[in-house]
Formats: structure tokens, sequence, C-alpha cells
């Protein structure tokens, strides 16, 4: 069973389309990592599954229901704003005590666990709460309804690294067998690259997915010295920024590495295998068409 | 909800503790301001509270609705909700709630300490007197529903324009309109209670509108504004139609009001005191005069129309309409033009026309027939005037302030004398003319009666004394039974050949013996008398009937036909 679906999924806004006709669909228990440049639409994407937003067209499905606009679908969902927000007259304790209120399934010891374990002050107040205690109160709230779907957009942007950790552990430990489905917007991916099932390349409003199993084991970097006339990429091969007096190209799949190699555009080619994170920033720049 | 409202309410608690303060501390200080300028407390205090009830409640009304409506999206609260498990129309009438709760709150807060320490507000306000515009009162008696639809106003403009002071403005300015024009229509009904121009039903159909819009609009706005950003080309005039429809039925209702008000006809009143009274003089009897007004029903407008409609249907204007009426005139000076009217045995028409307001030689006696010109008979300068009738004999009622007086119709472009009018010499009767006798009602054909108990009436003879005794209780017994209830007394309309054409529980005519009472034929009318005594008129083809707003002549066949 899919735990999102999408199919051409359209979403402007005066105007502008941000997403035009996005299709994807990731089964229950995938962690997908959605990568996009900047204003590509993500945490519109974000907002759609979480029935926050409604689409213009398409068909949009999550956790087997439609969105609808009654917030049903929110019981079932975790989601990690890039900017968390909270009433800022509030305190911590206070604001995870609202949602106690409002989420049916809210599990109390899980929270305080959480609480005390990312070490929240819950008497704080939200107003005077520091970015980082903020990512980690959207943390809490985020999990601890026992959500089916995980929808994190950004959790550690701007957050120091000792919180960043702090987050990364708990949401491995949220992974750890539980079969649950996250989708993960994240500008730095090699975070998470070790976690993820699948890619979403989000450019020019669509989707393309990628199977992470293949990047990793598929992706490569071509270096060597280029010959004079060789500066054209072949097709299936990426130019990347160049070392010095060395090109450096990416290929995904044998093939398009022994096209490279057979076309005799460098001297003394190397291969080697690329990380998942440098796959991925291949990716974003593929996407942006700009270094 | 329950979660949502009181979220809510701390969210919005600063501005009610402010305003509650406000409204506290602004009494002492009104007191302190008076007493050090050595003024009386009473009157300033009276002026404090009026403020607070008449301007302060709706603008407080104002003032949570923009506040609640601009803080569902104003960050960071806005974006902590919308995560929530709800629906975003449930958090905006949450919202809404809570901030009806506390103008309900403040409101209150304001009523009592009017009550308890402004004894001109009570009186303003609460105690029906001539002094004090009705209209205020109406406003202040509509507040209820003018705050709920300021607040839901007020509400969704400042959610729609994301806005608090823009919206609060918006829906003070549509919602104090509305409000304003509603009061306005009561007012006028309220003022004129004996007519029937504006249904308590479609005022209720009115406010249940001016709100539902207001509530169609927040549910509209809140939808489509969470999960479109943006209510789009058609959501958002949609919407501000809703919002606006209300209003616009209310000015459209003052306008019919105020229509129906001065132009319909409405019959002319017969004083009190001197010619609906107990007492008749023997001229009432007279076949002349019996004749002559029973050419048909005598109705005025409030525009100054004098009219006569005829048992045919007819309307002949006797004396034409003066210059349109505004809204402030009627409300602020609600006399007739046409003062007074009275037939003479001659068949022709005495009237006494206000030329202009108050102020002496505003008056003019008219006098002519129907379908003939009605000329100025002579001017008459005074306070308020009646044409009165004392047996044969017509005359000029003065009334001043400090002693009332009377005069004879006086004769051509000659002023009236006039004679002081004391308790003594009430019963002003020139020499010569008989005695008066008391009397209920004359029948069509001359027949002067009394009651005698509810279902019972004496027959008066020639010479005032009574002549037989009818009781009709046998036909009351038979009419059905929800008419059986009405506790209206009989009302002879015309004695003819040993029958009784009799009025019967406010709704039926009955043909009854006129010895037995027994009937023999009887009709439910179209129409209920707004008086049964005092709203029919027997002639000699029927009797006209005023149901408190429209004119209807009914033959003696039980045929009714309405006339206005």
């Amino acid at each position: 069973m899919n735990a999102i679906a999408l199919e051409g999924v359209t979403r402007s806004f005066c105007g502008r389309r941000v997403l035009r006709g996005v299709s994807a669909a990731a089964a229950a228990g995938r962690v997908v990592g959605l990568l996009g440049r900047n204003g590509e639409g993500k945490t519109t994407l974000m907002r759609i599954l979480l029935d926050i937003l409604e689409a213009d067209a398409g068909t949009v499905e999550v956790l087997g229901r439609r969105p609808d606009g009654s917030g049903e679908l929110r019981r079932r969902v975790g989601y990690v704003p890039e900017r968390p927000s909270f009433h800022d007259f509030m305190t911590l304790g206070e604001a995870l005590d609202l949602r106690r209120r409002l989420f049916p399934s809210w599990n109390r010891e899980k929270a305080a666990s959480l609480a005390a374990h990312l070490g929240l002050e819950l008497s704080a107040r939200v107003s005077a709460a520091s970015k980082g205690t903020l990512g980690k109160l959207a943390w809490v709230c985020a999990a601890a309804h026992e959500p089916d779907l995980f929808l994190l957009d950004e959790p550690t942007s701007g957050l120091d690294a000792l919180v960043r950790d702090d987050l990364l552990s708990n949401l491995i430990s949220e992974l750890h067998g539980s079969g649950k489905t996250f989708l993960i917007a994240n500008h730095r991916m090699e975070e998470l690259s070790g976690l993820l099932d699948e890619v979403w390349l989000l450019h020019g409003g669509a989707v393309a997915v990628h199977d992470a199993e293949a990047l990793r084991t598929q992706a490569r970097r071509v270096t060597g010295r280029p010959k004079a006339g060789g500066e054209a990429a072949p097709s299936g091969a990426l130019r990347l920024p160049g070392v010095g007096a060395l090109a450096e190209y990416a290929v995904f799949g044998k093939e398009d590495e022994a096209r490279l190699l057979a076309d005799g555009l460098l001297e003394g080619a190397e291969s080697r295998p690329m990380p998942l994170s440098e796959t991925l920033k291949v990716l974003l720049m593929s996407s942006g068409g700009a270094l | 909800m329950k979660e949502l409202i009181l979220l809510e309410l701390r969210k919005q608690r600063l501005a009610f503790i402010g305003l509650a303060a406000a409204v506290v501390a602004s009494v002492p200080m009104v007191a302190l301001g008076a007493r050090w300028a050595h003024a009386g407390v009473r009157e300033p205090l009276s002026a404090l509270m009026l403020f607070w009830t008449l301007m302060g409640l709706p603008g407080v009304a104002a003032l949570f609705g923009a506040t609640a409506g601009a803080g569902l999206r104003a960050e960071p609260a806005a974006s902590a909700e919308s995560v929530l498990p709800l629906p975003p129309q449930r958090r905006a009438l949450a919202a809404l709630a809570a901030a009806a709760v506390y103008a309900a709150l403040l409101a209150a807060l304001v009523l009592a300490v009017a009550l308890t320490a402004s004894p001109g507000w009570r009186s303003t306000l609460l105690e029906q007197n001539w002094v004090q515009p009705t209209i205020t009162r109406s406003f202040f008696h509509l507040m209820g529903f003018g705050m709920a639809h300021i607040l839901a106003l007020s509400f969704v403009c400042a959610f729609a324009f994301g806005h608090g002071l823009a919206g609060g403005l918006a829906g003070l300015f549509i919602g104090a309109f509305a409000d304003a024009t509603l009061a306005a229509a009561w007012g006028l009904q309220e003022l004129f209670k004996e007519r029937d121009i504006l249904a308590p039903g479609w005022v209720l159909i009115l406010m249940l509108l001016c709100l539902g819009g207001a509530l169609f609009a927040l549910r509209k706005a809140s939808s489509r504004l969470e999960r479109r950003a943006g209510l789009g080309w058609w959501h958002g005039p949609l919407c501000g139609l809703a919002m606006l429809v209300g209003a616009a039925l209310c000015l459209l209702t003052l306008g019919a009001t105020f229509t129906r008000l001065v132009s319909a006809p409405q019959p002319l009143r017969r004083d009190p005191y001197f010619q609906e009274g107990r007492e008749w003089g023997a001229g009432w009897s007279s076949p002349a005069l019996r004749k002559a007004a029973g050419q048909g029903c005598l109705a005025v407008t409030l525009e100054g129309e004098l009219a006569l409609f005829t048992p045919k249907g007819e309307r002949v204007v006797l004396v034409p309409g003066g210059p349109r009426r505004t809204l402030s005139d009627v409300a602020a000076f609600p006399l007739w033009r046409i003062r007074s009217a009275a037939w003479d045995e001659d068949g022709s028409l005495w009237v006494l026309l206000s030329v202009t307001r108050g102020g002496p030689g505003d008056l003019s006696l008219l006098h002519g027939r129907p379908g003939g010109r009605f000329e100025v008979h002579s001017a008459v300068e005074g306070d308020v005037h009646l044409i009165v009738r004392n047996g044969r004999q017509l005359g000029l009622i003065r009334w001043a302030w400090e002693r009332n007086s009377y005069a004879f119709l006086p004769a051509k472009g000659k002023r009236p004398v006039w004679k002081p009018l004391t308790p003594k010499e009430r019963d002003w009767a020139p020499a010569g003319l008989p005695s008066q006798f008391h009397a209920d009602g004359l029948s069509a054909d001359g027949t002067l009666w009394q009651s005698n108990g509810p279902q019972a009436m004496t027959l008066i003879g020639p010479a005032g004394k009574a002549a037989s005794l009818v009781d009709v209780s046998t036909a009351l017994a038979g009419l059905p039974r929800p008419a059986r209830r009405v506790k209206e007394r009989a009302v002879l309309l015309r004695a003819q050949e040993g029958e009784l054409w009799v009025l019967l529980a406010g709704r039926w005519l009955c043909r009854v013996d006129g010895k037995s009472g027994e009937v023999r034929k009887r009709w439910r009318l179209a129409a209920r008398p707004m008086d049964a005594l005092r709203s029919v008129q027997p002639v000699e083809e029927g009797f006209f009937l005023h149901d408190g707003e429209r004119i209807h002549f009914v033959d003696w066949e039980g045929r009714s036909k309405r006339l206005t």
C-alpha cells in the first residue's frame, strides 16, 4: 500500500505555477528524500500532503485517504516545519498540553520522555525559547501522537551541530523497525543519505523519482585530463567542476561509464564510486542547471 | 471545540481586560472631572453611560471581531494552529465564539454599571417617554443583534483582509448601517404602535439573514483562505454579497416601512373625547348628517392627503398631500397635516389643515364638498385644534397649556371667537339644543346603542331612553370554537325590519333576530377590525372596516373588498 500517492498535482500562487503535474508514490515504510532547490515547491508539496493547502488539480492520497480539509488527516501525520511556530504566550509544556487534548492518539509518556531526552525545560516560555529549542519541541509534537507518516521540512535547518545530532538520533530511533513512512526535505541531505530508500527530485514543478540504492551502487565519478576539443559532456555523463587541470564527470550506470571512457575525452581516466550525499548534490546541480 | 474556545479566550483576554478596565475607570474619572468643574455628577454620568451603550458597545463588538479575525491569520499563531487536526472553519468559529463571549461580558458590565450608577440612562433607554427619540430606544432594543452582527462582520472582514483595523472599520460600517436602518424602521413601528407597518416576523428574518450572511461568508472565507491562500474571483464577491445583502435588505425595509407609513391612507381619527366617547348629541342621529357621513370613509395619509373612500371602492381625493415627509419629520414630530374633519348636515365637509408646524396662524379651516373644490374658509390661530360637534352645532376646540377654549365655526374670512372651556362648561351646549345621552355606537340606520355586558346591547330610543335589550350570546355560542373564546364585545352595525347585523368576536358578521338574538345567517370576515367598536364605520350599503393598516368595505351580505 502506498503511504503517499500523487497524480498530476498542480498548484499555483498568484498565477505562478509552483507544481506542474507532480506524480509520485511512496510505499508505506519507505524513507523518501525530497530534493529540490529553493522555491521549487518542497514546502508547498508538504503542505498539500498535510491537507493545509489544496491542490489546484490532480489527485492526492495520503495514508489511503484524500485530503478533504477536515484536518482528520493530520492526526496520522507528524510534521516538522522549517520554522516551527507555537503560541508565544504559552510555555513549552502548555504547547504540548494543547496538542495532547487535540490529538486522540497522543502518547503522554513518549512526549515526556522525548522532552526529557532532548533537554526541554517545559516551564520555559515559547517567546523566550531559542530556535533550537523550538526545533526540539516541534520534533516532540510531531512524534508524540504516533503518526504513520512523518513530513519533515528542513528539520535541522538553522540548528547547531549538537541539536542536529539530537534530532537525527531521535529520527533514527523512530525509524528503527517502525514501518513508518518518512518524507524528508533537507538541504543537508548528507546527514540523512544513509537512511534514504528513494529520492524525489523536484525540479520545474515536477518530480523525478530515483531509487536510493541504485544511486548508491551505480553513481560514479570519472576524473581525468581533458583532451583538446573534449569540452562537451557525452550523453549520460554530467560534467562536474574540475579540480585544477583535471576534468570530472558523474555517470549513473555502467553503460554510461563505459561510453564516457570509450569516447576518449579523458586521458588517464579514473573511475570511483560516488557517495550518495555527493550524488544528491550532483542531482541537485543538474536540476538547477548551474553549479 | 471547547479547547479551541479556551485557547481563543486566552488569546483575546488582554483586549477584554483593557476595555473592561476602561469602562470601570471611566466612571470615577467622569465623576471627578464633574466635581472639579463644580458641575453635577448625574448628567455627565448619564452621558458617559449613553456613550458606552450606544457608541461604545458597537465599537467594542467591532474591536473584538477584528482582533479575533486578524489574529487567526497573524503569525505565529496561524502557523501553530494550521497543523492541528482541526478544520479551519472550526478554528474560525471558535475564535468568533470567544470574541462574542468577551463582547457579551463587556456589554453586561456596561449595562450593570449603567443600571446602578445612572438613573438618567435608565430613563432614556428603558422607560417609555415622549422626550427621548424612539429610534434611539429602538437602536438600544436591537443592541444584542447589532453587536452580534457587527462582531461577525468585523471578524470576517479582518480575517479576509488579514488586517484588524481595515476589517474592523469595514465591519463596523456595514453592520452599523444595517442596524441603524433596521432600528429606524422598528422605531417607526414603535412610534406608530397602532399601525402595522413592519411585521416583527420580518424583523426576525432580517436579523437571521444578516447573521447568516456573515456566517456564510466566514465559512467560505475560512476554508478558501486557509487551503487556497486566496478567495478567488468568484468566492470573494460572493462573500462580499453575503455580508452586504442583509444591510441592503434593512435599507429596503426602512424605505418600504417609511413609504407605507406616510402614504398608506388611514381612517381619519375621530376625537375620542368629543366624538367617539359616550356622549352623543341628538345631531348624530339626524338623517341628514347620517347621509352626509354615509358618503364614505374619510382617510388621511401622513403626507397630508385627505381622501374619501366610497362603498363602491372609489378614492376621491379631497385635499391633496403636502410636501414629502422626511424620516426626521416623522420621527421627531409625528403630527398629522390634516388635524380634523367633520361632516355638515348639508353634505359638505369641514377640514382643519395644518399649513406649517406650530406657531400662530398655521391652520386653515377648509370647506367644500366631495367632487368639488375645497376653499379656505378662515385662518385659525393657536395650538392643536379639533372640529367637534355638539348636537347640531359644529365648533373648534383649542388645547392650550393654561386653559382650553372653544369657538363656534366662524363666518367666512373671520377668525373664531374663543371662549374658555372649563370643566363646568364642558357641555358647551348652545341654547336650544337637547341634552346629551350616553351610547356606545350608532348603527347605519341611526339606532344608538349601548353595551349591556359583553354579549348584550340596549337599543336607545329617540329620547335617549332604553328601548329594548338584545342578547346575542346564543349567536356567539354557535360560532366555531376558537371564535367563542375571543373576548370582544358585540357591536351593532345595522337594525332593519326586526333583524340586527352584529359584529361578533371581532371577526363574524351575524344577522340575528331582533328579539331572540338567534342567528339567521353569518359570515366570517376577511379581516379583523383593529378595534371592534372604533375601527368600523357603518353606512347604508354596509360598513367600512380598518384592520390596523388597510381599509375594507363589507356589504350586508358579508362580501368584502379591500380598498387600500
